[in-house]
């Protein structure tokens, strides 16, 4: 048959399923996440607890990529009713909606808080999230399969702008600053990996997006290279912000990509202030995440109740306004963050668990019964 | 320790949450109109028959 329109359909290919993982994880948490290792470590020594996390998640995502792929093109109300039953697979198919809902609440507070800090000193946060947030309502309205467009396309520009912040502040590279190697205790590294858990949060969007891949025989393995690449991706941007400002500074700035981003000098005096220029590129990066978040959530609404996908919009909207504004100060702001990490942890890695434990059970009974049918018929 | 009064919503917040929603619907009524008005016949026949799967 002739190929006559690559993008007619309403599918994906494998590496858009892969390119999706590094696309709804790196958003914000990555800007606070060297910080954050860096408080509980020391010198170096935080890529074994950004490891220690990325090994989890990325078998994480092989789980549940792998149990989505056995029933190929079905979305996950669907074969999780045939593993667990309609009324529990409603409940979980609500449970992880409510995930996408909180990270989109929780990055849209984030980056208005940021974008205030950063690029608009005098315009209130309210106005700078209703901003974003209408764009991301506008994204999620039409094709689902033109967000995974888009990821493709940010995709390269938001890995060339860090090379870039990283080639350019070679400079300030120290190599004392990586010293001492090793030192941390068992309990820093714990604290370190449970910092570093809402940096790697959001891969509930793979039970609903994996039914959208045209071939999901190779699906797994793509995931698994997606959160390599998270995973790869954090330890540069961790060692570059070692490099740089050392352990004790990283520590003490919330930002610390943002800061080495604003003291980058281009030769020839091209950008005075580079930081707005990585902030447009980064913000790319924090949009991608917020509409595949928001839009799996709209996802898995829809497989449950019978509306149309505007009216959820419409509804949640405003209510995603509101969740992101509940927050008074940081430390509200953090706590609020700390819960979705833990929220999204939970729900995500029980459901990938108890879905892959019965879907192989259950094909393992189906195979045996076929062979032992089988040994009965030649006899 | 804050009290819940705290998060009580100021005036700002409720403005732009009635605007969080104002705005995605008259958009979307607009759109619906000019569809309505605009798009060709055979084009709303098959929209009448196969709704689009993420409408």
């Amino acid at each position: 048959m002739m190929y006559q329109f690559k993008y007619a359909d309403d599918k994906i290919s494998d590496n858009e399923l892969m390119i999706t993982i590094p696309s709804i994880t790196i958003g914000v948490g990555v800007l606070s996440l060297p910080s954050l290792i860096a408080e509980d470590t020391i010198g170096s020594d935080g890529w074994i607890p950004i490891i220690s996390a990325g090994v989890f998640f990325v078998a994480l995502a092989w789980l549940i990529v792998k149990v989505a792929s056995m029933y190929p093109n079905q979305p996950f109300i669907s074969f999780a009713s045939v593993l667990l039953s309609k009324p529990i697979a409603t409940v979980l198919t609500i449970l992880l909606a409510l995930q996408g809902f909180f990270i989109t609440a929780f990055v849209l507070r984030i980056i208005a808080d940021l974008a205030k800090e950063y690029l608009f000193d005098r315009t209130p946060v309210e106005v700078i999230s209703l901003c974003f947030l209408l764009v991301v309502s506008y994204a999620v309205s039409g094709s689902r399969v033109g967000l995974f467009r888009l990821n493709m396309m940010f995709f390269p520009i938001i890995i060339f702008i860090i090379v870039f912040v990283g080639i350019f502040s070679i400079n300030w590279y120290d190599a004392s600053n990586f010293l001492p190697v090793f030192q941390t205790d068992f309990r820093g590294y714990l604290n370190a990996s449970r910092n570093s858990l809402f940096s790697l949060t959001g891969l509930f969007v793979l039970f609903f997006y994996t039914s959208l891949v045209r071939k999901p025989d190779k699906a797994p393995k793509k995931a698994v290279y997606g959160m390599t690449m998270v995973s790869i991706f954090y330890i540069f941007i961790y060692f570059m912000c070692i490099g740089v400002f050392g352990y004790a500074g990283t520590a003490n700035v919330n930002y610390p990509i943002v800061e080495i981003a604003k003291e980058v000098e281009i030769p020839g005096g091209v950008f005075e202030r580079f930081d707005s220029i990585f902030f447009v590129i980064w913000i790319m990066a924090v949009f991608n995440t917020v509409t595949m978040a928001f839009d799996s959530s709209l996802y898995a609404l829809k497989s449950v109740f019978n509306l149309k996908k505007i009216h959820y919009i419409l509804f949640l909207t405003p209510v995603l306004f509101f969740v992101a504004m509940i927050p008074k100060d940081v430390i509200d702001v953090r706590e609020f963050g700390d819960f979705v990490s833990l929220y999204g942890l939970v729900i995500t890695t029980l459901t990938a668990i108890v879905l892959f434990t019965i879907a192989s059970v259950k094909k393992k009974v189906s195979s045996e019964a076929n062979t032992s049918k089988r040994r009965n018929s030649k006899s | 320790m804050n009290y819940w009064t705290e998060y009580l919503p100021n005036w700002r917040q409720i403005y732009y949450t009635a605007i969080a929603f104002v705005i995605p619907f008259l958009l979307y009524q607009i759109n619906k109109r000019l569809h309505h008005y605009g798009d060709p016949s055979w084009k709303k026949d098959n929209a009448d028959e196969t709704p689009r799967e993420d409408e």
